[in-house]
């Protein structure tokens, strides 16, 4: 997004309007000098009268008056004409998505029931650190239903994350949340969830850095349709980094070392939900992958900017009023 | 020109001040420059302004109303009218005419006076660079020919004014003793024209007529206001700032005040004129203020 200075809808009025006050400033002048010819009076020895200091005071505050006049009525009529040429503000905004998409991807499972709440939570942190990224949110249990899509519309992002935290906490209000997620065979169908995660993406064609932040506990419960190596497989044709994020309730037992395996297996990294450097160690990979910018056409908006010009006229017009008023002396 | 100047000047005389006042103004005039000779010559009807001693008490006794004795003069007087033709005097003064035609007036009515009187009239003129003089002759139409010397030579693109170089002019070339009558601009004297007219006074006799300049402060706000020595123009807002006009009036008055006092001292008669109209009257006052003076 950049700003250009203000541009005029008609720049013609500037060049008829100074036209026309250059004749009307001219026919003034011939009246005047006219009327001056016509009824003017010869005097002599008026050396008297311009020597006295009063005349001189009087000259003095005459020529100031008259210099403010002209100053005023100049800064008007000037910006009354850059105002009638209509000055607009003209915004070149070439919308970029920076960097990275980052698939947000949740294990809604029985067994992580205890912990999304604080996993939400932790989203909500790791959004904190990123800006420019897109980000999505996807949550699986039998089947996956993405919650939004990515976007970097960080408020309505924030928002979700607010309405999934309420949800997972266990708000009835909010029991539409889950809809779309016992669709499959089974419960937790970790292999099905990461495949729909990976396959969130967009723009497939274009070269972009691509992250799924993978909560999950994995404790399969359900025959899935895709198991976990496939959608590792899955991730890395697609290039998709995945960071495993595990609660890691019963230690670091055989499900976590495969999900570790599995994880690094794209490029990702594994932690425990209870690692503290978690967060800042996923932002810190994301980050370190190359961004790529998706640029959009950009486009001119154009709005009326009179601001400016309406300020100065009415500084002017003070200026006239002031100066030609009568002050009382 | 249809009329002459000379007849204007006598126009005015008449219409002004009617036929008793013009015998009073030849009188008084007659009193004042009058040489006296013990040749008496005839009898005429007083006017006020004669001489007392003039009145002949016998004739007077036997004739109902006083008379005076005419003498015939034994020498004639000389009249040098000196008038500034600087482009000073082709401005206003404060009736709206041109001064110059206030300074013809003047000139004009004492010429004509003296004229009448059987006297020489000349004229010096000039301007700061230049002075001409004209020789004095006793004849109306060469009175005439002053008067309309000095009207074509008062113009506004003319030199500038500046008495003194005239007065420094008589002061080398004249001889005889001579009454003058200054026509002056209305300028400050400085200590030069003082020197001058100390120098002056000791040989002739002079009368001081100033032309009064127009109040810029007070010439109407509908017409511009210029000077005639530079063409610089008034503003006409700062002209008439009433504070402006105050102490404008208060300089005019200290600066006739010093004018008048320096005349004073010198014992040299003067009279402020700002209107053709009042020419008579001022003259009138003029001579008779020079009549006592010679007591």
């Amino acid at each position: 997004m950049e700003l250009n200075g203000p541009d005029l809808k008609w720049p013609g009025v500037l060049v008829v309007g100074a036209l026309l006050a250059l004749a009307l400033a001219y026919a003034v002048y011939r009246l005047m000098s006219r009327r001056q010819a016509r009824a003017s009076a010869a005097v002599a020895n008026s050396g008297a009268l311009t020597e006295l200091p009063e005349y001189r005071r009087a000259l003095r505050r005459h020529r100031i008056r008259m210099a403010v006049l002209a100053a005023s009525a100049a800064l008007l009529g000037g910006a009354a004409l850059v105002g009638a040429a209509r000055p607009l503000d003209t915004t070149v905004d070439k919308p970029q998505s920076r960097s990275r998409d980052i698939m947000l991807c949740l294990d809604i499972s029985g067994s992580m029931a205890a912990y999304d709440a604080t996993l939400v939570s932790t989203f909500k942190t790791l959004v904190k650190s990123f800006e420019g990224e897109r980000i999505g949110l996807v949550i699986f249990n039998s089947s996956a239903a993405t919650v939004f899509p990515l976007t970097d519309d960080y408020d309505f992002i924030n928002e979700e994350l607010d309405a999934a935290g309420r949800a997972l906490t266990g708000d009835p209000a909010y029991d539409s949340f889950f809809a779309g997620t016992f669709n499959g065979r089974g419960t937790s169908l970790i292999g099905d969830g990461l495949a729909t995660c990976v396959s969130s993406f967009d723009k497939v064609d274009l070269q972009r850095a691509r992250s799924v932040v993978f909560a999950t506990d994995n404790h399969l419960a359900g025959r899935p349709i895709i198991d976990l190596g496939e959608a590792a497989a899955l991730a890395r044709t697609k290039g998709v980094r995945v960071y495993g994020l595990n609660p890691e309730e019963d230690g670091p037992d055989q499900e976590a070392a495969d999900m570790r395996t599995i994880v690094t297996s794209t490029g990702g990294r594994y932690f425990a939900m209870s690692d503290q450097s978690a967060i800042k160690d996923i932002v810190g990979s994301v980050e370190a992958q190359e961004a790529t910018l998706i640029d959009s056409a950009s486009r001119s908006l154009h709005s009326d900017d009179p601001t400016l010009p309406i300020t100065l006229a009415g500084i002017g017009l003070v200026g006239v009023i002031g100066a030609t008023r009568r002050w009382a002396s | 020109m249809t009329t002459t100047l000379l007849t204007r000047v006598k126009s005015k005389l008449f219409v002004h001040a009617r036929r008793r006042s013009r015998n009073l103004l030849e009188g008084e005039y007659a009193s004042v420059f009058h040489g006296r000779s013990l040749d008496y010559d005839d009898l005429r009807d007083y006017v006020p302004g004669d001489e007392v001693r003039d009145i002949d008490w016998r004739a007077t006794a036997r004739h109902q109303s006083p008379l005076v004795k005419r003498y015939v003069a034994t020498r004639k007087q000389n009249l040098m009218l000196v008038v500034d033709t600087g482009r000073g005097m082709a401005a206003t003064t404060r009736s709206g005419e041109p001064k110059k035609s206030v300074a013809v007036a003047a000139a004009g009515l004492v010429g004509y006076l003296a004229q009448r009187h059987g006297d020489l009239v000349g004229l010096v003129r000039g301007t700061a660079g230049s002075t001409v003089a004209h020789e004095m002759r006793g004849s109306e139409a060469h009175l005439e020919l002053l008067l309309r010397a000095v009207d074509s030579a008062t113009v506004l693109d003319g030199d500038q004014s500046n008495l003194a170089t005239q007065l420094r002019w008589i002061v080398r070339h004249v001889r005889r003793r001579l009454v003058l009558l200054v026509v002056a601009d209305d300028k400050e004297l400085d200590p030069e024209l003082d020197e001058l007219l100390r120098r002056l006074h000791v040989q002739h006799e002079i009368l001081w007529i100033t032309v009064e300049d127009a109040d810029p402060t007070a010439v109407d706000g509908s017409r511009t206001t210029y000077d005639v020595a530079d063409t610089y123009t008034l503003p006409t807002l700062v002209r008439l700032d009433p504070r402006v006009r105050a102490a404008y009036a208060a300089s005019v008055r200290d600066r006739v005040e010093r004018t008048s006092a320096l005349l004073d001292r010198r014992g040299i008669n003067h009279a402020r004129l700002g209107s053709s109209d009042e020419v008579v009257a001022t003259v009138f006052a003029l001579l008779e203020r020079q009549r006592r003076a010679r007591r």
